[in-house]
């Protein structure tokens, strides 16, 4: 028996879809064998490789569903026709059995004719719609980089997948380490073969002058596993990575080639340094491929062996709890990322209990896998990217129907004027059908050219863009220019909306009273079609609301988001990530130069304080130590246990610096060194959460089973997210952690250039071989957390006021155009003794009836769905009573003007005139 | 309806695969799009609207009719509608081989290996 799954939310689209596409009769006829075969090619496109086929079999199931409806309707029609011809064959002019294409094609030439005639309608169509296209084409643009583009240099990109492990029914993921990577590719029947990765920032010196870039020190095999082919010279090969311990090699990016060798082919076999390694360079990368996040920018691939000498650190080949590496997997032909998930589960499951985790508990929970395909950005945060991109295209989507309103509202308005046209045509014998298909070619074609317009406007909206400065710490490198498929999608959501929004115009236009029409009778222009039109504007002005409101409530976020306490004062703080361990210094020198760097700096008369910290603040890192507080029971409800607690590794001056309060007890001070006994100071949440009535200042907790005494009580501050309630918080010293990179912090009284100056200055005649440090202000580096409100708000605000005009010269357009249509009848009030003022307040009162209808449909539906936004506002209530009513008043204002001036003119007609015009 | 075989001809490709496709035994929707495929090479790859708007044709025609009998029931899936050839239909399939055999045996179709490279010969 076949699998009977319950019907997908695909199948439910396709029979939707099926239902719009179909004649009835062949639906009845066929309807449920097509589902049943849909479902197949769904399943079989699910089972092959996840998201990236069933996109595919959508491409093509969207192309067959417009193809076979097109021509089934064709032939129902003919057959039809055929019946009416034979029946009643009372038109002058005996049917011919056109096809369809054939016919489309005489539309769409009778098309050009009419858009020769009138250039500027065209023009002004075209345009409305491409900004409306360019908006959705341009972030989709955008989302497309990130999340959907498959890697770039690799031979199927469709088959790679990233392997994380977690515990069971958790969302967060370990690292691997050496022995768990082993077991899993040793182990592995679904995947080709697994390789394993890890980030390494390095020091290069490809000619005199270090470069600090961005390396991955990989596995044997990963070249191999990607399916990666140089572009020069070789990769590295086997599943030896020990072998390839103690070879300095490394294969560059064709970039890096391109930009320090000049693209000299002789490069393979020279040796450059890499922190401080003598290294040869035995390949170049394919052009496109920087690693397995495209959008992070990888310049040095070197073996795995070779990190413990890049850092000063152990390999940890045999060691189970060094858990640093990421892991890739190909799979193999016709398996599911589902049956690899599985088959990796049973392996972790196996790992936990395995001997070689030993007695570590908090590794052997670590019992199932997570496979994901691999995107632009790693598994774990594709789906709050993914969040994120999926609201700024509803906000695209949005401009883009506020536009086709525009345009369907202009079609509208010359579906009047072409009454005449269109009724000598009904009365040579047109079908109203055939009206109807040719309106709608008509406004196919508008939409068409738009999305092809809108496309181009995507180019230059990329671009703008791509301007937005990332304050992050990682080379990026993401190609957001519009491709094919970006085409493709714009194209298609153009030609859908040209038919939705074309389509009530069409059928309005054919519908008209053929003999008063052509007794050339305007008095019926017909309630109806009004209020069609009116429905339109309403409409538009709601959605325009909904735009503008969200646009607001993101601004007053990143307002409320900047003026957010965060516990520590970032202004006047200059801060620069400093790593002298990739540049292969050991503890005991670098010890010596952070603390001769540290005396200079604060020598410097406008430096009032110098500190360090591990991690900066608020800068998206966020790290945990595992500790034990005696007496205090986990969530686990193991009394005793160990948990991991958010902290960071600071030095005495760390407080001071940044104006974080001691409340209690004393900052770490230089007596607080490797020889005396481990402290620690706590935030007021942790005392709070873990010892509650307890004293815990002098208290002992246990970090690895060493006592550490709490030596001093911090106010609370926020650390990872701007909106994080006060978290329990942990300061180790550096003194007693050491790690040979992180940042400085410089308080400074005047200027950050001079303080910048000083401390290139310094650092260069402290060691002139490292490279210059990035130099920042803590407020720009901890702006990092507000990047989605920030791009969310630019965003917004844009399309905003390019819907707020759309809509104002909607409808202005509307209004304009029906008191056009109404001179005479206004003429003739005006002549009865109305007064002008009363035809102003009679224009104007259908003005304001309009306004008032969209922006309560509009505070509705803003209603309903600001609340998605609920996570980017930092609390901000998606019912920000001030956002809505600021929205309402402007979008009343704009549209007041907007019906005066048609309103004035109505106004100021000569009765006389009017009358005579007709 | 017509009945002479010759009034059909000649089959486009993809009608001509579907009534082979029936010769041997009775299919569903599904083996015949993907027997379809096959015996294209991939060439024709039929979705659902335009596989059952062929089907739909030729039904009307006269050439391929539903099945009235179900195959053994452990290897059918209890929904699925069979199709099988008509005698007109093979007929009018085996007027389309003749067809295709007096054409292959024309003397430009021996005439043609010498215009073509090597490696394309037939």
């Amino acid at each position: 028996m076949k699998r009977r799954a319950l019907p997908s939310r695909s199948e439910h689209a396709y029979r939707a879809l099926m239902t719009v596409a179909y004649p009835r009769r062949f639906r009845e006829r066929f309807g449920e064998e097509l589902c049943d075969l849909f479902r197949d090619r769904y399943y079989e496109a699910r089972s092959a490789s996840g998201g990236r086929s069933v996109a595919m079999l959508w491409l093509q199931i969207l192309g067959d569903l417009l193809s076979s409806g097109l021509r089934e309707h064709a032939c129902e029609w003919a057959q039809r026709r055929q019946r009416e011809v034979l029946d009643t064959s009372d038109s002058p002019f005996p049917h011919r059995h056109v096809s369809l294409p054939r016919a489309l094609l005489s539309d769409a030439r009778f098309a050009l004719r009419v858009f020769r005639k009138n250039p500027v309608f065209v023009g002004i169509a075209v345009l409305v719609v491409s900004l409306g296209t360019g908006a959705v084409s341009t972030i989709f643009s955008v989302a497309n980089a990130i999340v959907l583009r498959p890697i770039p240099g690799v031979t199927d990109a469709s088959r790679v997948v990233e392997i994380a492990r977690t515990r069971q029914g958790e969302n967060g993921t370990l690292s691997a380490s050496y022995p768990y990577y082993r077991h899993l590719q040793k182990g592995t029947k679904t995947l080709s073969g697994v390789a394993a990765w890890a980030m390494a920032s390095v020091v290069a010196t490809p000619s005199t002058q270090g470069v600090a870039i961005l390396g991955d020190a990989v596995s044997g095999n990963y070249f191999s596993v990607l399916g990666v082919r140089p572009a020069l010279g070789t990769v590295f090969s086997g599943d030896d990575d020990v072998a390839l311990m103690n070879e300095g090699v490394g294969v560059i990016s064709y970039a890096f080639w391109k930009r320090y060798y000049g693209g000299d082919s002789s490069v393979v076999g020279r040796s450059m340094r890499v922190n401080g390694i003598p290294t040869v360079i035995i390949g170049v990368a394919p052009p496109r491929f920087t690693g397995v996040y495209p959008a992070l920018r990888t310049d040095i691939w070197l073996p795995l062996g070779m990190r413990a000498r890049l850092h000063e650190t152990r390999d940890g080949f045999d060691d189970p709890n060094m858990s640093y590496m990421q892991l890739v997997g190909a799979l193999r032909p016709g398996v599911s990322r589902e049956a690899a998930r599985e088959e990796l589960t049973t392996l972790t499951a196996q790992y936990a209990t395995s001997k070689s985790v030993g007695e570590n508990k908090a590794m052997s929970e670590y019992t199932a896998a997570k496979v994901y395909a691999v995107a632009g950005v790693p598994g774990e945060v594709a789906g709050a990217v993914t969040g994120f991109f999926a609201i700024l295209l509803a906000i695209a989507a949005l401009v883009l129907m506020i536009a086709s309103v525009n345009v369907a509202s202009m079609l509208l308005a010359r579906a009047v004027v072409r009454r005449r046209e269109i009724a000598v045509r009904m009365a040579l014998g047109a079908s109203k059908r055939r009206l109807v298909r040719q309106l709608l070619v008509e406004s196919v074609m508008l939409f068409t050219a738009g999305g092809a317009a809108g496309t181009l406007l995507a180019f230059w909206g990329t671009r703008l863009l791509q301007r937005i400065e990332l304050p992050i710490d990682v080379p990026l490198e993401l190609d957001v220019t519009p491709d094919g498929r970006v085409l493709v999608v714009t194209l298609l959501v153009a030609i859908v909306t040209g038919i939705l929004f074309g389509l009530a115009p069409a059928l309005q236009g054919s519908r008209l009273d053929v003999q008063s029409t052509l007794r050339s009778d305007t008095a019926g222009s017909g309630r109806r079609k009004s209020r069609l039109r009116d429905g339109l504007i309403v409409g538009q002005i709601a959605m325009s609301l909904l735009l503008l409101s969200s646009a607001g409530l993101f601004i007053r976020a990143l307002g409320r988001g900047k003026a957010a306490d965060p516990g520590f004062s970032a202004d006047g703080v200059v801060t620069a990530n400093i790593d002298v361990e990739s540049a292969g210094y050991n503890e005991a020198k670098a010890r010596l130069l952070f603390r001769e760097l540290s005396d200079r700096m604060a020598a410097v008369p406008s430096v009032e304080a110098v500190a360090w910290g591990r991690i900066l603040p608020l800068s998206m890192s966020n790290s945990g130590y595992d500790v034990s507080i005696p007496g205090f029971t986990p969530p686990n409800g193991k009394t005793d246990d160990s948990f991991v607690v958010s902290s960071n590794v600071v030095d005495g001056a760390y407080f001071a610096a940044l104006k974080i309060p001691i409340v209690r007890g004393r900052a770490f001070k230089r007596a607080d060194d490797e020889h005396s006994a481990s402290v620690a100071i706590v935030s007021e949440s942790f005392a709070k959460r873990y010892f509650g009535a307890r004293e815990a200042l002098g208290a002992m907790i246990r970090r690895d089973g060493k006592p550490v005494t709490i030596i001093g009580i911090a106010k609370d501050s926020k650390f990872a997210k701007l909106d994080e309630e006060h978290e329990p918080f942990l300061y180790l010293p550096s003194a007693q952690e050491w790690r040979s990179t992180g940042n400085i912090l410089l308080r400074t009284r005047g200027a950050a250039e001079s303080v910048s100056a000083a401390l290139l200055r310094e650092m260069a005649s402290l060691d002139p071989t490292l490279p210059p440090p990035r130099i920042t202000t803590l407020r720009q580096a901890t702006a990092v957390v507000l990047l989605p409100q920030r791009v969310a708000a630019a965003v917004t605000g844009a399309l905003g006021i390019v819907g707020l005009l759309l809509a104002a010269v909607g409808l202005y357009g509307v209004l304009s155009f029906s008191t056009a249509q109404r001179t005479r009848e206004l003429g003739v009030r005006l002549a009865l003794g109305a007064s002008r003022i009363g035809i102003m307040r009679l224009v104007l009162r259908d003005g304001i009836r309009l306004v008032v209808g969209g922006v309560t449909v509009g505070l509705a539906l803003a209603f309903l769905a600001t609340r998605a936004l609920r996570p980017f506002l930092f609390g901000l209530n998606p019912l920000d009573p001030l956002t809505f009513v600021v929205i309402a008043l402007t979008l009343v204002g704009v549209s007041v003007v907007a019906t005066a001036i048609p309103a004035h003119r109505a106004s100021t007609t000569d009765p006389m005139l009017s009358m005579r015009e007709e | 309806m017509p009945t002479d075989p010759k009034h059909f001809l000649p089959l486009k490709p993809a009608d001509f695969l579907l009534l082979l496709a029936l010769v041997e035994e009775e299919q569903h929707g599904y083996a015949l799009a993907r027997e379809l495929a096959e015996r294209s090479d991939g060439a024709i790859r039929l979705e659902p609207g335009n596989l059952y708007r062929i089907i739909k044709r030729l039904v009307d025609e006269g050439l391929v009719d539903v099945a009235a009998r179900r195959p053994v029931s452990e290897l059918d899936d209890e929904r699925r509608r069979y199709y099988r050839i008509t005698s007109l239909g093979a007929r009018v399939a085996a007027q389309e081989v003749r067809r295709l055999r007096a054409l292959l045996s024309s003397s430009a179709v021996r005439a043609l290996p010498a215009l073509v490279p090597v490696g394309e010969r037939i």
